[in-house]
C-alpha cells in the first residue's frame, strides 16, 4: 500500500506492505532508525511520531497515514540538537553507534518539552532505551549540561 | 506449503453503520484497536487475517469523559493521555502500575484497547482493574434474519473475563471508578509451583479499615477474589486472624493454585500478617 506522510518535515509517499512495522519501512529511508529487537524492548527504533517519543517497531505502517514522523536526521539543523552535542561533549559522553540516534532523539524530546524537567521525567526518558553502553549517571550529567546549554542560548 | 496470509484490505470506517456493513460483507474482518506486536495482533490475539477494520474515525473511541463517580476512557485513547488526564483523580496504584509496566514510548503508542484485550490474564494490571471494580462497554455484532445489528452491554471486567471471547465484538469504553485508594501493596511470591501475585488495596480512617480489596493472580488462572473476606474486614483494626489466613491459603488451593507448605504458605501468611503495618507506614 502507498501512504502519504511527513518524514522529517518533508511530504513523502511511501510504498510498503501494510502489515509491516514502521521501523522496517523507515530503516530503508533513514539511517537513524535501527530495527532493533522489533519487540519494543530495546528502544533503538525510537522516533518522534507527532512530536511524541514512540517505538516505531510497535506502530503498524498503515496507521501513520498523514502523520508527522521525525528521526534523528530531521533534528540535525535545530538549535536543541547543537545544545545536546555540546552537553554530551562536556559530560565526555561516548555512546555506542547502536543507541546513539535513539538516545539523541530522546534527549531532544525532553529538552523540547520542558525547560526544567523533574527527576522523574528525566528517568523516564533515560529508561526508555535499554542499552548498557553508558552509565546512567553520565547520561544524567549529559542531560543537565544540555539543559544548561539551552538555558545559556536562550537567556544569555 | 500453506500460503502466507496478509492483510488484503484495510477499512477505516467513520461510524458504526459502516462497520456493520463491512462485517456483513467481509465475515472474517477483524477490528483493530491500538495494539501491535511483531505479528499483527488485533483484539482477541489473532495473528493473521485478511481484512482489517481500523476504527480510527470513530470519535466515540477517542473520548475521555467524566461523571461524578467514574472516568470513562475510549479504547483508542493512548495510555499516556489516559494517565495524564486522570492523574489527580485516578487511583494512585493504577497510575503507578501503568507507568511501571510500560515505558514512555510504549505508553504513547499503546491504546486503552490494549489494556482490555492485549494483556494476558496473568498480568497484575488485569487483577488491579478487577479489584478497582472497573467496568467496560462491549459491543457485539448480532446477525439476525435480515441484517446485522449492534448489541451494547456494560459489564464488570471480572464478569467479562469469565466469558469466552467471541469474534465479532469490540471493547469500546473502560469505566474506572473515581476513588483514590490511599494504600496499596503488590507482592509476588515466586516458588516451585510458579508465580503468585497478591494485590491489596485499603483505605484507613483513624487506624480502622474503611474499605479493603484483596486479590490473587496465578499464571493462567483467572483473577481470584473473594468479596466476603473484604466485607468482613471493613471496620476492623486488625486485618486477619490465624484462622482466616489459613482459610485464604485453603481458598487458593481449592481454586487451582499448587500448594507448597514449605515456602508458599509461610510467605503468604507473613505478607497477610504485615499488610496493616505496611499500610500504616506508607501515607500517600
Amino acid at each position: 500500500m502507498t501512504i502519504e506522510l511527513f518524514l522529517n518535515g518533508e511530504h513523502k509517499k511511501l510504498t510498503a506492505q501494510a502489515d509491516l512495522a514502521l521501523s522496517q519501512v523507515l530503516q530503508l529511508e533513514c539511517r537513524g532508525v535501527n530495527p532493533g529487537c522489533g519487540k519494543g524492548y530495546c528502544g533503538c527504533c525510537t522516533v518522534l511520531l507527532n512530536g511524541k517519543l514512540t517505538y516505531s517497531c510497535q506502530i503498524p505502517f498503515f496507521s501513520v497515514k498523514n502523520q508527522s514522523i521525525m528521526t534523528v536526521e530531521g533534528i540535525q539543523t535545530s538549535n536543541i540538537f547543537s545544545d545536546i552535542l555540546k552537553g554530551m561533549k562536556r559530560a565526555k559522553l561516548d555512546i555506542c553507534d547502536y543507541c546513539a540516534p535513539a538516545r539523541t532523539l530522546s534527549f531532544y524530546s525532553l529538552l523540547k518539552r520542558a525547560d526544567r524537567p523533574n527527576n522523574q521525567e528525566i528517568q523516564e526518558v533515560l529508561s526508555s532505551i535499554h542499552c548498557s553502553c553508558t552509565h546512567i549517571p553520565l547520561l544524567n550529567q549529559a542531560i543537565f549540561y544540555s539543559l544548561e546549554e539551552k538555558y545559556t542560548r536562550l537567556h544569555g | 506449503m500453506a500460503k502466507k496470509e496478509g492483510i488484503n484490505q484495510i477499512y477505516q470506517p467513520r461510524n458504526w453503520n459502516d462497520i456493520i456493513k463491512i462485517v456483513d460483507n467481509k465475515g472474517n474482518a477483524q477490528l483493530y484497536t491500538g495494539q501491535w506486536n511483531k505479528n499483527l495482533k488485533v483484539q482477541g490475539g489473532l495473528d493473521l487475517h485478511s481484512h482489517l477494520i481500523v476504527p480510527q474515525g470513530l470519535e466515540e473511541l477517542k473520548r475521555i469523559g467524566r461523571t461524578e463517580e467514574h472516568i470513562e476512557v475510549g479504547a483508542l485513547v493512548s495510555l499516556e493521555e489516559f494517565i495524564n488526564t486522570g492523574k489527580k483523580i485516578l487511583p494512585i496504584v493504577l497510575f503507578d502500575q501503568i507507568r511501571k509496566d510500560f515505558p514512555l514510548p510504549l505508553r504513547n503508542s499503546l491504546k486503552v484497547g490494549h489494556l482490555l484485550k492485549g494483556l494476558q490474564v496473568s498480568n497484575p494490571l488485569i487483577l488491579l482493574l478487577c479489584l478497582l471494580d472497573c467496568s467496560l462497554e462491549r459491543k457485539t455484532f448480532k446477525t439476525g434474519k435480515k441484517k446485522t445489528h449492534l448489541k451494547t452491554q456494560w459489564l464488570y471486567l471480572q464478569q467479562h473475563l469469565q466469558d469466552k471471547y467471541s469474534n465479532g465484538e469490540l471493547l469500546c469504553t473502560l469505566r474506572v471508578p473515581i476513588y483514590r485508594w490511599d494504600h496499596y501493596l503488590i507482592r509476588n511470591i515466586q516458588y516451585s509451583g510458579g508465580l503468585l501475585t497478591i494485590i491489596a488495596l485499603a483505605d484507613l480512617t483513624r487506624g480502622y479499615v474503611s474499605d479493603f480489596r484483596l486479590g490473587f493472580i496465578y499464571e493462567e488462572l483467572k483473577p481470584l477474589r473473594n468479596k466476603e473476606w473484604e466485607a468482613s474486614i471493613m471496620g476492623r483494626k486488625n486485618l486477619f486472624n490465624q484462622k482466616e489466613k489459613e482459610n485464604i491459603y485453603q481458598y487458593l488451593l481449592d481454586n487451582g493454585v499448587p500448594g507448597d507448605e514449605e515456602y508458599l504458605k509461610p510467605s503468604l501468611l507473613m505478607i497477610l500478617d504485615n499488610l496493616l503495618y505496611h499500610f500504616q507506614d506508607r501515607e500517600y
